[in-house]
């Protein structure tokens, strides 16, 4: 498959009073091919709207070239150029008074005459966006009056629309709830899958990015990073640029993981399904599982028909908890006094 | 649904043409001199049994209640197109000192010239004081959009405007001081307002640049409605924001300009007009909100104008003030609307 999206070494950037300052600080060099779907991550202030934005040609780029299905954002003809890509920003949308059908057949502007007659064809594309996106129940209903998920989905209805090969979105699932972020990212591998379109998305959800993207783009600090996700979690290339004090991706998996701090030692024994949680909790309060057989704090789970009881010994003092929350009060409690 | 809001509409607006048409005949009717609806009939079909009433009738009533159409159509869609450029719902020609930027084209046209000991009008004709308005007030629309372009907050643009406002007024104060008396007493009377200073020839001027202005809103209103989504989403559908922008420019001080330099400063219309349009159509289509805004803005000066010549007295009230009386409260109504001051 040939790549719809490529660039070459550009610089991307803003103009401030004439200067130009490049974020980031290095040439950029990608491809995109047909039907892929793209998670765009990397710290904020990386430049991951400013990539999205030049590539749609919303921003001026220092040097270098772009080339989208075989246009150029800078010299293309502004109505052909957005018959190949759409982009939904993250501009916020103050109309009092347009529905969603209407605002959906604006995305028709670029196929349409200068009046905006509405044509067959339009009705045809407009209703199909409406249906893939899932928002056809609510067509007559104001933009402003949606739930934040729903707007989601027409602002994609949108950019489906007006019938682009390439897509993309900037943040599309900020805001959203976790079911409704779950249900935009599986439509975006829908329509990467159903009509073979190219969506490039910005996201801050790695997690989620690698389990559902085609491509991860990583805006490093000094290069940026096309690969599968995969590979990437294989190079290490997600642990280098986001490991810290209380973050660590598991190098297995890609998961995020949180760190916490421990400042105490605690001693765990029991072969039950509840171990791994008590193990957590424990973390989570500061203290760390240590297998030395002479620790002051030790915790033993017994398994007592279908729930479990927690026998804590401090230095010969047997308490017995038939809680995990009683036991992590108790064990606070301890870490203050000493 | 959609077709019961089509029915809706139609409904609508065949009332509020009938409430034009009734609100026009009051208007004629009505004045210093009242003539009865038989008497206008009797004008209508054989002119001049009475020459007098032929001359107020034909000179004075008819070309006001054109002027009043005209200068409603013009400043509804004016303030609509600067609501949309600004997105900002308090936009209109008077509160961003618009209209104080055609009044200093016309103060110096009416009295810098004559500082000078030259007569302006008198020179270029009223082709001069339309040419000095549209300068003015496009020259004022070029300053608050720079201005707008720093300060996004739709309250400071506001303050910004009213700077402006003052600035031109403190210009203003500075040739009333140098200008003769006859030319000081010309420019205090534009400033009041009046619908009823118009002559035939300038009415047809009048509606050429009032026509070049409505056709160019129509011809723009279907980006403008994609506009409307923002910047970025105007330029990713294709459109070429600076093309439309400068031709909105063009449209909105050519309305604006040519209605203040015939009419003096009309306040609110132009803001209040298409927030009651798209009140009652639910609607922020321009293809609509251009007519219908329109419609609006007309009813609105009518009412105004019916005013002005308070029933069963004989005060006759400058039209600036009646017009003011009708905005204010709509104004104060979208600020106390607060946050959800979208258009």
């Amino acid at each position: 498959m040939e790549n719809i999206v490529t660039t070459k070494e550009l610089i991307t950037g803003y103009y401030n009073n004439g200067k130009f300052s490049a974020i980031p600080q290095y040439q950029i060099n990608i491809a995109a091919k047909e039907g892929e779907l793209i998670a765009l991550i990397g710290s904020n202030g990386n430049g991951k709207t400013t990539l999205l934005k030049t590539l749609a040609g919303l921003q001026k780029y220092k040097s270098g070239e772009i080339n989208i299905f075989g246009n150029s954002p800078k010299t293309a003809n502004k109505l052909d150029f957005a018959k190949v890509l759409s982009i939904a920003t993250t501009e916020l949308l103050k109309i009092a008074y347009t529905s969603v059908y209407e605002f959906v057949m604006l995305g028709r502007y670029p196929y349409s005459n200068f009046f905006g007659k509405i044509k067959n064809d339009d009705i045809e594309i407009v209703n199909m966006a409406l249906n893939e996106t899932g928002i056809i129940h609510k067509k007559d209903e104001l933009l402003n009056r949606l739930s934040d998920g729903e707007r989601q989905r027409a602002v994609i209805a949108r950019t489906l629309s007006q019938n682009t090969n390439v897509i993309l979105l900037d943040e599309p699932t900020a805001f959203l709830d976790i079911k409704n972020k779950f249900e935009i990212f599986n439509l975006l591998k829908t329509l990467t899958l159903k009509f073979n379109k190219t969506i490039i998305f910005s996201t801050h959800d790695i997690n989620t990015a690698i389990h559902i993207a085609d491509k991860i783009w990583l805006l490093k600090t000094n290069c940026i990073i096309n690969k599968i996700p995969e590979q990437i979690i294989f190079d290490d290339d997600l642990a280098n640029e986001f490991n810290s004090d209380y973050l660590q991706i598991d190098k297995n998996s890609g998961n995020l993981n949180f760190i916490n701090k421990s400042s105490a030692f605690i001693g765990l024994e029991g072969n039950s399904k509840i171990q791994t949680l008590t193990k957590n909790a424990f973390n989570r309060i500061g203290f760390e599982i240590s297998s030395n057989k002479n620790i002051t704090l030790n915790v033993i789970i017994e398994e007592k028909g279908n729930s479990f009881i927690w026998k804590l010994n401090d230095k010969n003092e047997i308490f017995i908890f038939n809680q995990l929350e009683e036991l992590l009060l108790h064990l606070k409690f301890y870490k203050l006094k000493n | 649904m959609a077709k019961l809001t089509k029915h809706y509409n139609f409904f609508i607006i065949t009332i509020l043409i009938i409430i034009i048409l009734v609100l026009s005949i009051i208007d004629i009717l009505n004045g210093s001199v009242k003539i009865s609806f038989n008497d206008a009939i009797n004008l209508l079909i054989n002119k001049s049994d009475n020459n007098s009433l032929n001359t107020i009738f034909f000179d004075i009533r008819i070309p006001r209640i054109i002027t009043a159409i005209l200068s409603g159509i013009a400043l509804s869609i004016s303030g609509l197109l600067m609501q949309t450029l600004f997105r900002n719902p308090l936009a209109g020609p008077y509160v961003l000192g618009i209209s104080s930027g055609a009044g200093l084209g016309v103060a110096l046209s009416v009295m810098g010239f004559s500082a000078f000991g030259l007569n302006f009008i008198e020179v270029a004709g009223s082709g001069g004081s339309i040419l000095a308005a549209c300068l003015g007030s496009g020259f004022f629309m070029f300053l608050i959009f720079v201005i707008s372009l720093k300060i996004k907050d739709v309250m400071t643009l506001l303050v910004a405007g009213m700077l402006l406002g003052s600035a031109a007024s403190a210009i203003i104060n500075l040739f009333q001081f140098v200008s003769s008396e006859q030319s000081l007493k010309l420019f205090v009377i534009w400033t009041m307002g009046s619908l009823s200073n118009t002559t035939w020839q300038q009415l047809a001027l009048m509606s050429c640049t009032i026509l070049i202005g409505v056709l160019i809103s129509i011809f723009i209103a279907y980006p403008l409605n994609v506009w409307l989504l923002g910047d970025d989403n105007a330029k990713s559908s294709g459109i070429n924001i600076n093309k439309i922008r400068n031709l909105l420019f063009i449209s909105a001080t050519l309305l604006a300009g040519s209605v203040t330099a015939f009419c003096g400063p009309l306040a609110f219309i132009g803001i209040a007009a298409p927030h009651i349009a798209r009140l009652i159509f639910k609607t922020s289509n321009h293809k609509l909100l251009i007519p219908l805004s329109a419609i609006i803005g007309v009813i609105m000066l009518l009412i105004a104008d019916i005013l002005t010549q308070l029933p069963f007295t004989n005060f006759l009230i400058p039209i600036n003030t009646t017009t003011s009386l009708l905005g204010v409260p709509i104004v104060l109504w979208i600020v106390l609307k607060g946050k959800k001051m979208w258009i």
